[in-house]
């Protein structure tokens, strides 16, 4: 527990000392055995320390609220933890009630089942349609079951923009984008789009407060191409407004996991994107090679067009050349999208904790209203001759701001805690996907490598058929076989690795033949064809078999 | 037994023959080698005498040389001692022209050179190393003497060699053993009275430089204490290598080019001994230095080379750019039709730059390498003047113009080539014919006013140089392209390597970040292995660099010197129709003036005639002869060079599965140990 309670410049207006060993009682009582809880109860703790002590008189209720809070939190977790079967305390007075159903009472379980493209060229690219199947038991939804249900890209944009100013307690998953660098006519990137919004559909559902949302139900039992949002939100500040309290310097926060939160996510809202912006940069310049080394290769074709060899290794250059180029793209659509997302949704994550601070520099202003309208209250209290006009008036203010003060604390709770929650949920997501970016980054990159060794090997020993004493047989390499399936990379492993049982993650029959294969292959057949005619009469290409031109 | 000991068997087993009465130290295990390579012996024997009279020849074309008072002057003593032997010509031949100065500098003056400085023991040209020897073992006549030099001599080598060589110096030791046989042989005998025995004996050491030079280069890389008695002992040596050695190819040291070198081997290995060989020749080309200031800037290279083909066996030298281009211009001029390895281009701009002189630093020794291992360049005159002259600036200057190779006056372009008058008609008529202003200057005169299209018109007969000719600009064209391209391939490498690194920098910032601790490991071996995928991207490229690109450099740089050669070609038969034209008017005025034969005009023109004609026919035969020999050379330097091209092909090939198989390491490892 973090035992020294925070500095409080209200400390000293704390009228109701009982109120806390009150709640330190009560917790045990409710304690579980599940240690992952056990975390967010000592929070949950810290938070009615910092609540009990904000409090005044009147506070007494909501302290009561803060530890069926407690309980409530703590009960949510142990069911998304283990399941585990702890009745839930009924009350209107849950802060999260959301998240207080033992057995994720509501589920909303989305299936992207396909993704279409139509329209203009922007509309393809921009505004895909995303084609799901929903079951629910949400009360909110007017059916159980919803099948082949299309959403544009539009809709799901609009839908996000609602709900992420409206519910300000979550981290709401930003979209994936829409397209991906695998260009949009390509199967992949049909499947990486429709995966995506699948992630981000379960995402989605796994926050109780978002699914409970009416505005989710609105948004898919309406027709195709009809949403707009309902209800409207209005955002806590926006434009110059957000922009010049951005500039205040945050204020006191007593959860050290949010206050760290801000500045981290920040960081990685901003590296993620220079990191895009330089890996951006490295797949440019390797496209850049890749068309130097088509050149470079097709100068060699040209170099002379009746030899052979010069051909096969010009077109095994700009084959190579051409891997390049997909790996060029590969990377980009892999690591680059990935980031995307990242950089996206840290921008939301911190957009969502700023509301936050927001929030609470309201709170403080409440309270200070309030501590002016209680010293009002005690100053008409100590005089005489009162006015009861007056009087009631000032009580009414007092209520006012009392009622206002109670509000905001109430908010800031709820958001309080969610955020503490979900900023783990986040966490892991995020390594969780960087993770497997650079997976999938890694795994094309040994694909596509492996393929250019296929190639370079290929030509290998057309070379070396030239000139039997020449080449490497100059160093003493005489070993090395003249045939053609010499390939270092074998069902059995590679050649050059003595670890036999380390087999690589991608199927050796799919590096064994290239995209290039074909082209490559027709024609020298085709050239193959021609020349046999011609090879026992003609000296000069017996010659140029061998790698001399005849000039 | 390796080659190596074939080689050297000869020498023990004659030395047996000849010597055995003053030695009995020669082991018995030499015994046995040598009788096993007595076919060896023989062919040596075989080689030597083709050598011999190659360089009876080389006598004869350096013919007029010979005239120039200053230059014979250190050789003609050499001739006057000697008999017609074959032997003489070759000492004579390959004892060059000589530093008039040498006279002075030669005997006791030598010693307190060779103290000075290691350089100077062999730059400071020692004349006739025959006389050179009287002088010193005038000195010490008892054969004791130097018995007792030559043993300290043979257990000087095991301090300075390692234990690794054990084998080789067990060998070094017997052939010291066999010097000290002709050295006391030496000192026994007076000096010069029996010169041809001493030929003879000469002819034995052929092959003893194998070991020596290696010793002797030890003695220069290590610690090069010139003591005298080593001294004496190097003069003892020298007249031993006055002669060409065979098998130059197979002894010659590890720093020749090795694609040559190992080419050769296998050529001398599969066929018989082809007719010329090279000598062992080792050139190297370093420091180079800024020299000069402001307008006079200049580097300065550092050229040694070693070879017995040297009458001190070893020359240093400090040569600049310009001068590499008169070796080649000068080359060019003394063997027509010949392909001369060129020289690296010209550039004005950035001529200071470190990489720009490494670069032609290595282009320059690379040429030089070429030239030495070449049969017929590596005993030009020339040549061995580059390799030697303290005096070079005026030196070259006064050669070029005994030749007329207008190598002084350089053009930029490699493949622009000038026919030395000189070289063509002989030195007399090329005076009067530049006189007149030149072979074609004739055919000018007079006819200026007239119009040009009078002017003949050379129209190459023979198909094999105008299809060839094309061949080659096509190639060249094509080959520059490549080159091109593969510099820009280079370039967009380290471009990429550069970003690669930024990326990789990026993703350590963001595993500092330390959102948690897998995390930040994950990312930062990611960022390893782009670190690492960098470094192989930039040693690739330099890679690249190296084979290809300076493969490719090369060949279109003697693409641009046998273009040369068929430029000697065309001027030359430029030259035989401006001559033929000249003549064919001269013999119908000559016609015309038929009637009174006796007059004074007639014998005049009738002079005119002759002279004509005779520079008709030697140009003519000079025509003939330089296309027969460009249809030699060119077919030699299209296999060699398609050979090269193809070993570089396959050499960046490896190079890339090499890097291309390090890539795939990196990235399996990596998702192994982190996915």
């Amino acid at each position: 527990m973090t035992s020294a309670v925070p500095y409080d410049p209200y400390d000293d207006l704390d009228n109701n000392p009982f109120a806390e060993p009150q709640e330190e009682d009560s917790e045990p009582a409710a304690t579980t055995t599940d240690g992952s809880s056990s975390m967010s109860e000592e929070r949950v703790g810290t938070e009615q320390t910092a609540a009990s002590v904000q409090d005044n008189g009147t506070a007494n209720n909501i302290q009561n609220g803060l530890g069926e809070e407690g309980n409530a939190t703590r009960s949510k977790t142990s069911n998304e933890h283990n399941e585990n079967q702890q009745p839930s305390q009924p009350s209107e007075r849950v802060i999260l009630p959301e998240r207080s159903d033992e057995k994720k009472k509501y589920t909303l379980l989305a299936k992207v089942t396909g993704l279409e493209r139509f329209g203009s060229a922007t509309g393809k690219k921009e505004n895909p349609t995303i084609i799901f199947d929903c079951s629910t038991n949400l009360p909110t939804f007017r059916k159980q079951q919803y099948k082949n249900v299309k959403k544009s890209y539009e809709e799901f944009h609009q839908l996000f923009k609602y709900l992420n100013v409206a519910i300000q307690e979550s981290f709401v998953p930003t979209l994936p984008s829409a397209y991906t660098t695998f260009g949009i006519n390509s199967e992949e990137d049909r499947m990486k789009v429709t995966r995506n919004f699948q992630l981000w559909f379960n995402r989605l559902s796994q926050d109780p407060l978002i699914i409970r949302n009416e505005e989710v139900a609105f948004f898919i039992e309406s027709d195709f191409n009809t949403y707009t949002p309902i209800n409207k939100s209005k955002s806590l500040a926006s434009g110059l407004k957000r922009k010049t309290l951005k500039q205040l310097a945050p204020p006191y926060d007593e959860i050290t996991e949010l206050a760290e939160f801000r500045p981290l996510v920040k960081s990685i809202y901003v590296v993620s994107q220079s990191l895009q912006e330089k890996l951006l940069r490295v797949s440019r310049n390797r496209k850049m090679m890749v068309q130097e080394e088509n050149a470079f290769g097709q100068d060699f074709v040209n170099l002379d067009e009746h030899n052979k060899l010069y051909r096969r290794y010009g077109k095994i250059l700009t084959a190579v050349g051409d891997i390049d180029s997909i790996i060029a793209t590969m990377d980009m659509a892999t690591l680059y999208d990935g980031l995307e997302w990242i950089v996206r949704d840290a921008y939301a994550v911190k957009e969502a904790l700023t509301n936050r601070h927001f929030i609470m520099r309201n709170l403080v202003q409440a309270q200070q209203n309030s501590k002016a309208k209680q010293e009002q209250a005690r100053r008409f209290r100590s005089r005489r001759d009162i006015n009861p006009m007056k009087i009631d008036e000032a009580l009414r203010q007092l209520k006012a701001a009392a009622k206002n003060e109670q509000v905001l604390t109430l908010k800031l709770q709820r958001i309080t805690s969610n955020m503490i929650i979900e900023r783990k949920q986040w966490i892991s997501w995020y390594e969780e996907w960087i993770r497997s970016s650079i997976k999938e980054f890694t795994l094309r990159k040994i694909e596509y490598e492996r393929k250019k060794l296929t190639l370079l090997e290929r030509v290998r020993s057309d070379i070396r058929k030239a000139d039997e004493n020449g080449g490497l047989s100059r160093l003493g390499r005489h070993a090395v076989s003249n045939n053609n399936s010499d390939t270092s990379q074998t069902l059995k492993g590679d050649s050059w690795t003595g670890e036999s049982n380390r087999k690589s993650q991608i199927p050796i029959n799919k590096i064994a033949h290239t995209e290039f294969d074909d082209e490559l292959f027709t024609e020298d057949d085709g050239y193959n064809s021609q020349d046999s005619d011609t090879t026992s009469l003609n000296a000069r290409h017996a010659a140029s078999l061998l790698g001399m031109s005849t000039k | 037994m390796d080659y190596e000991d074939n080689l050297e068997a000869p020498v023990w087993d004659e030395l047996n023959h000849e010597g055995d009465k003053t030695q009995s130290l020669v082991s018995n295990s030499i015994e046995s080698i040598g009788q096993i390579s007595t076919n060896e012996e023989r062919k040596d024997n075989e080689l030597l005498e083709t050598t011999a009279s190659f360089a009876d020849k080389i006598d004869l074309d350096s013919a007029p040389e010979w005239k120039d008072p200053g230059l014979s002057v250190a050789g003609n003593p050499q001739l006057e001692e000697h008999d017609n032997s074959k032997a003489d010509d070759l000492i004579n031949s390959l004892a060059p022209e000589q530093d008039p100065i040498a006279d002075l500098k030669n005997s006791t003056t030598q010693f307190i050179a060779t103290r000075e400085s290691g350089g100077a023991l062999f730059t400071g040209n020692a004349n006739s190393p025959l006389v050179f020897d009287d002088t010193i073992y005038d000195a010490n006549t008892s054969p004791n003497t130097s018995k007792s030099i030559s043993g300290r001599r043979s257990g000087k080598p095991r301090i300075l060699f390692d234990s690794a060589r054990a084998q080789r110096n067990s060998k070094r030791n017997h052939s010291l053993k066999a010097k000290r046989t002709t050295a006391s042989d030496d000192t026994i005998k007076t000096p010069f009275t029996d010169p041809l025995k001493k030929a003879e004996k000469e002819n034995e050491f052929v092959e003893e430089p194998l070991d020596d030079r290696n010793e002797r280069r030890e003695n220069n890389e290590g610690k090069f204490t010139a003591s005298v008695e080593k001294n004496i002992l190097e003069q003892v040596d020298r007249p031993l290598y006055n002669l060409p050695q065979t098998g130059a190819n197979i002894s010659s040291p590890a720093e020749v080019e090795e694609n040559s070198e190992k080419f050769g081997k296998t050529k001398i290995g599969s066929k018989v001994p082809p007719t010329e060989k090279a000598v062992a020749f080792k050139v190297e080309v370093k420091d180079p230095v800024k020299v000069g200031e402001l307008t006079s800037i200049h580097v300065e290279y550092t050229v040694i080379s070693e070879s017995s083909l040297l009458e001190l066996k070893y020359a240093q030298v400090s040569r600049r750019y310009r001068d590499f281009r008169w070796l080649y211009r000068q080359l060019q001029n003394n063997h027509w039709g010949k392909v001369i390895p060129p020289p690296p281009e010209k550039q004005s701009v950035g001529s200071f730059k470190e990489n720009f002189i490494e670069n032609r630093r290595f282009q320059m020794e690379s040429m030089l390498k070429k030239i030495c291992q070449d049969p017929v360049l590596q005993k030009d005159k020339d040549f061995l003047l580059f390799l030697t002259s303290d005096d070079f600036s005026s030196e070259s200057k006064k050669r070029a113009f005994l030749t007329g190779s207008g190598a002084i006056n350089d053009s930029n372009d490699l493949s622009e080539v000038r026919i030395s008058e000189i070289q063509l008609l002989g030195a007399e008529d090329a005076a009067e014919v530049l006189k007149n202003g030149g072979i074609d200057a004739e055919s000018h005169k007079g006819f200026m006013s007239i119009s040009f299209s009078s002017l003949p018109k050379y129209n190459e007969a023979d198909e094999f140089f105008i299809e060839k000719k094309q061949k080659i600009d096509e190639l060249e064209d094509n080959l520059k392209k490549l080159s091109k391209s593969l510099e820009m391939v280079d370039t967009s490498r380290n471009t990429l390597a550069a970003s690669t690194e930024e990326f990789s920098s990026m993703v350590e910032t963001l595993a500092s970040l330390n959102v948690s601790e897998p995390n930040s490991e994950l990312l930062n071996n990611f960022a390893d292995v782009h670190k690492s995928i960098k470094s192989s991207l930039e040693r690739s490229s330099l890679q690249e660099t190296l084979t290809m690109g300076v493969m490719l450099d090369d060949y279109i740089r003697s693409l641009a010197s046998v273009k040369a050669i068929f430029n000697q070609r065309s001027k030359l038969g430029y030259f035989l129709v401006v001559i033929e034209n000249d003549m064919n008017k001269k013999h119908s005025q000559l016609g015309k003036l038929g009637q009174n034969i006796h007059s004074e005009k007639f014998r005049e023109m009738r002079k005119e005639f002759q002279t004509l004609e005779r520079r008709y026919n030697l140009t003519k035969k000079q025509w003939q002869a330089v296309g027969d020999k460009i249809k030699d050379e060119f077919q030699g330097f299209s296999t060699d060079k398609i050979r090269e091209f193809r070993n570089g092909m396959e050499i960046s090939l490896e190079a890339a599965i090499e890097s291309q198989k390090e890539c795939i390491e990196l990235w399996e490892t990596f998702y192994q140990t982190n996915l």
